[in-house]
């Protein structure tokens, strides 16, 4: 970290539709967790809003379901770019899970625990962001089913909608715990992006973040732009010159 | 159950249907248009007080002239401090305040009354025959639409044969039955007349044909309270609470502890000050579907507005669930109740009982979800967060061997 | 991509903060979700909600007539004996009992309990409850002034209150965070007796003062002299005149055998 300066090369991690579909991803989700979690808040801290409660209370409502809808709908969207979107399939193609991934993590934990000299060389996705993009998939599929649910609750049995509620407060916490502990402090507090890890504003990876963090991939494209070297670097998918 | 139709308004977006206030600032617009000058001072004019200090002095041998309105007792009763401590039916120690505030009283809903209208037998200083006050008996005041003497006996005989009175509940303990007193006190009328008579027009127009200021006032006062004020949610779940959320009050009566009800989304919304969703009451005794708090039945009984069969038109009230199915009024318990608790004081005939073999399940199955959550997270976070800090260990490590 | 090596410390700093304080509510948020998962028992908030003390508002409609703030307000301070001695103390008399315990809603203790020494003369005055300081006029309603008459004795020229014995004091305010051992105890007996010492078996009754040349001086007081007429002549006579059925000499005898 440090030192690297402003002229080393960066490349493209993340695609401006990825930035967007990130955005309304975790602008919305804070807002979920936030007006969700107001209904298990203490005693003592509701009261803390004294009679603006009233109103806190209905606002809380209307903006939980305005973020879950946003939040489904970015869902949907993204199931149809991984589908059918040249950038999206070679997103979910190198998400994929691999036997890779486990041979990654076990070799990866070796190293942390100073039994390997090296950490694993690892792909464009590594087996955490893996674990962590597909944990959304079978988060969101529990939110937004039991959601609807909840949202039309008078055409369901009571005894349904206690289990939905149950599900979508157990998976609200889990969400909440692992994109606090699992993401915010891996990718942000991370002693080599601190305190910022701007690749969800503008897109970009370091040369020495593809390095280290994603040795394979890069010198997949460093060999693809050897192959072609008759073209510049900036035509091909992987990356260009920030310089 | 007949209910009345209701006119079954369509469920807005966002669940809620905010009709009260739209009545309640109808009435507060007749009010306004109706007001008037005089009304200001009538309402703020001091009631004449017993022996204050202000008053003509007494010379020693003339006796000073009592108040009829109030029995010369404020000669005593005036003394905060006129108290003692005393055990109840329960053998529990409390304290028991004597002490009446005269223009508390007066703006109370039973401000009228003179003390010994409603207290019996106490004639002699100190009182050693005192009566228990009932609530049934019949008054000296004339009933105004019928012209009858006026008596709560009607609602003390309704509450007598419902699940809270002597007839209605079990023969044993019944020093836990609740008396008029637990629910209701002589509150003040805590309305502020001035604020809704805008103009000071409307009491120049009752005076008119109305002698008494402070009748008047009265008389508005208890119209504007009865179309306005309800208890706040809040204080009918506290109220109920007192009694149906202690354990061993319930083990006396075999009855459920309401144990789950402030972790629903109606407790919720009533913790926030939310007075639109049901409390207690608008279930077991709703008021729109013609029930009385004072005719609450046990939910066995079948005109019981929480009966298996009542339930989806209970749900479905104007105002609620207007598109309730009867599965979602009764597909498990509205709010959780201690099963264990239930199943013990049932004598463990849980296995014949249908109602409780469902609840059981359903029990068992949130459990499960619940500890599969609890499983789950603890895995996640521990894995996550221990993959995080070995991660910064050997960040560090490396870092002291010189570097990446 | 990284910060700006260049950017002024202030601005570091700034970032620093940021992110310190960012953390530690993620942080304080994850503790709190891992509570509600695993350690906050369900179903126990209208148990809670029945025991929690009830808020003064409500406690107003707790006593079916309404009771006001000043139920509250009196029970604190008055005089140091209620450090040991519980608000509504009287009990022993039943018929009396409640009168006095109006009585001593705003007198001392020391004021019916300790009788003057042959010749000696105490000085009483209205000291307001909490703060202590001297009440300058008596306002509000009869029994509650907000204030509590004291009675003070004149040693050396210096008014000093009956009641109060600064190591009593001081031992109150230590035993409270001490457990008892046998020197504690012993010292605890003698400051009983100390204290206690000067109590009259007998003490004084409702028409030692209420009539004239008493003990208390009504207007001295600060009682309007209307009202020390009432103190002095009025109320109780009245009730008499008023009842036939008041039986004052069995009410005098009741309140003798109280202690």
């Amino acid at each position: 970290m440090g030192g690297h300066g402003n002229n080393e090369r960066a490349f493209v991690r993340l695609t401006k539709s990825e930035r967007i579909q990130h955005v309304i991803l975790f602008v919305s989700t804070g807002l979920l967790i936030l007006t969700g979690f107001m209904l298990m808040g203490e005693v003592w801290a509701i009261k803390l809003f004294g009679s603006a409660g009233k109103s806190i209370f209905y606002w809380r409502g209307i903006i939980h379901r305005v973020a879950a809808v946003a939040v489904t709908a970015v869902c949907f969207y993204h199931l149809y770019y991984v589908l059918f979107k040249t950038d999206g399939k070679s997103w979910i193609r190198a998400m994929l899970p691999r036997l890779k991934d486990g041979v990654d993590a076990y070799q990866n934990v070796m190293y942390m625990l100073g039994k390997r000299d090296e950490r694993p060389k690892m792909d464009r996705f590594t087996y955490l962001e893996k674990l962590e993009y597909f944990s959304v998939y079978f988060g969101m599929f529990i939110v937004i089913s039991t959601g609807t649910m909840m949202w039309t609750q008078s055409y369901w049995p009571k005894f349904y909608l206690d289990v939905a509620d149950a599900l979508h407060l157990g998976e609200a916490t889990l969400a909440a715990l692992a994109i606090i502990v699992g993401h915010i402090f891996t990718v942000h507090y991370n002693p080599h992006v601190y305190p910022m890890n701007k690749a969800f504003i503008d897109g970009n990876i370091s040369e020495t973040m593809m390095k280290e963090e994603h040795s394979l991939w890069y010198e997949r494209i460093i060999a693809e732009e050897a192959s072609k070297s008759a073209n510049t670097a900036h035509a091909t998918e992987g990356g260009h010159s920030n310089a | 159950m007949k209910h009345q139709s209701q006119n079954n308004k369509p469920v807005m977006l966002f669940g809620r249907q905010g009709r009260a206030w739209t009545f309640f600032a109808g009435i507060a617009t007749v009010l306004a248009m109706l007001s008037t000058s005089g009304f200001a001072s009538t309402v703020s004019a001091p009631t004449p007080g017993f022996l204050n200090p202000n008053q003509a002095v007494p010379a020693p041998s003339v006796q000073v002239a009592v108040p009829k309105g109030q029995d010369g007792c404020l000669l005593c009763h005036k003394y905060p401090g006129l108290g003692r401590y005393d055990k109840d039916a329960r053998n529990r120690i409390v304290k028991r305040v004597f002490y009446v505030n005269e223009d508390t009283h007066n703006a109370s809903y039973h401000g009228r009354f003179n003390c010994s209208d409603c207290h019996e037998g106490v004639d002699k200083i100190p009182h050693t025959d005192a009566k228990k006050v009932d609530c049934g008996k019949t008054c000296h005041l004339n009933e105004p639409s019928s012209g009858k003497k006026f008596s709560h006996k009607a609602i003390v005989d309704d509450l007598e044969k419902s699940a809270h009175g002597a007839k209605g509940a079990g023969a044993e303990n019944q020093s836990d039955l609740p008396a008029c007193r637990d629910c209701h006190t002589n509150k003040p009328y805590l309305l502020n007349l001035q604020q809704q008579m805008k103009s000071k027009a409307s009491m120049q127009i009752c005076h008119q044909c109305h002698e008494d200021k402070a009748w008047i006032t009265r008389f508005l006062s208890h119209i504007d309270y009865r179309l306005s004020s309800r208890r706040p949610s809040s204080e009918v779940v506290r109220l109920c609470s007192k009694c149906h959320a202690n354990p061993s009050m319930m083990a006396r009566h075999k009855l459920d502890v309401v144990v789950g009800f402030q972790d629903t989304y109606h407790g919720k919304a009533i913790l926030y000050g939310d007075e639109e969703v049901a409390n207690c009451l608008n279930c077991h005794a709703p008021y729109a579907l013609g029930f009385s708090p004072h005719k609450i039945t046990a939910h066995k009984m079948k005109e019981s507005p929480v009966n298996a069969d009542n339930k989806r038109e209970t749900c479905a009230q104007a105002g609620c669930h207007a598109s309730a199915t009867n599965e979602f009024a009764t597909g498990s318990k509205a709010h959780a109740s201690q099963l264990k608790a239930v199943l013990e004081t049932k004598g463990g005939n849980a296995g014949t009982d249908a109602v409780l073999e469902d609840e059981a399940f359903q029990t068992m199955v949130l459990h499960w979800i619940n500890l599969f959550y609890q499983i789950l997270i603890a895995g996640v976070v521990l894995g996550l967060g221990g993959h995080r800090l070995l991660d910064l260990y050997a960040t560090y490590r490396d870092s002291k061997k010189g570097g990446h | 991509m990284h910060k700006d090596s260049g950017a002024s410390v202030p601005k570091r700093l700034l970032v620093h903060l940021v992110m310190l304080t960012i953390g530690i509510l993620l942080v304080s948020f994850s503790i709190w979700l891992i509570y509600l998962t695993y350690f906050k028992g369900t179903h126990r908030a209208e148990e809670a909600l029945a025991k929690k003390a009830v808020p003064r508002q409500e406690m107003l409609y707790e006593s079916f007539h309404g009771i006001d703030e000043s139920i509250q307000a009196g029970s604190k301070s008055k005089s140091w004996c209620l450090k040991c001695h519980e608000d509504l103390s009287h009990s022993k008399s039943k018929e009396v009992r409640g009168m006095l315990n109006a009585h001593s809603f705003f007198l001392a203790c020391e004021v019916c309990h300790i009788a003057p020494k042959a010749g000696e003369k105490f000085e009483y005055k209205w000291l307001q409850r909490g703060s202590n300081t001297p009440l300058t006029a008596l306002k509000g309603q009869p029994g509650d002034y907000g204030g509590t008459i004291i009675p003070f004795r004149i040693e050396n020229g210096v008014p000093r209150r009956l009641d109060e014995n600064q190591e009593a004091l001081q031992f109150l305010d230590e035993s409270a965070s001490k457990d008892s051992d046998g020197d504690n105890e012993k010292r605890k007996m003698r400051l009983n007796t100390d204290i206690h010492k000067e109590f009259s078996p007998k003490p004084i009754f409702c028409d030692e003062c209420h009539r004239e040349n008493g003990p208390l001086n009504f207007v001295q007081l600060m009682y309007s002299p209307q009202r020390a007429q009432l103190l002095t002549f009025g109320e109780g006579a009245n009730v008499i005149k008023q009842y036939k059925d008041f039986y004052l000499p069995s009410l005098m005898r009741n309140a003798r055998s109280e202690r």
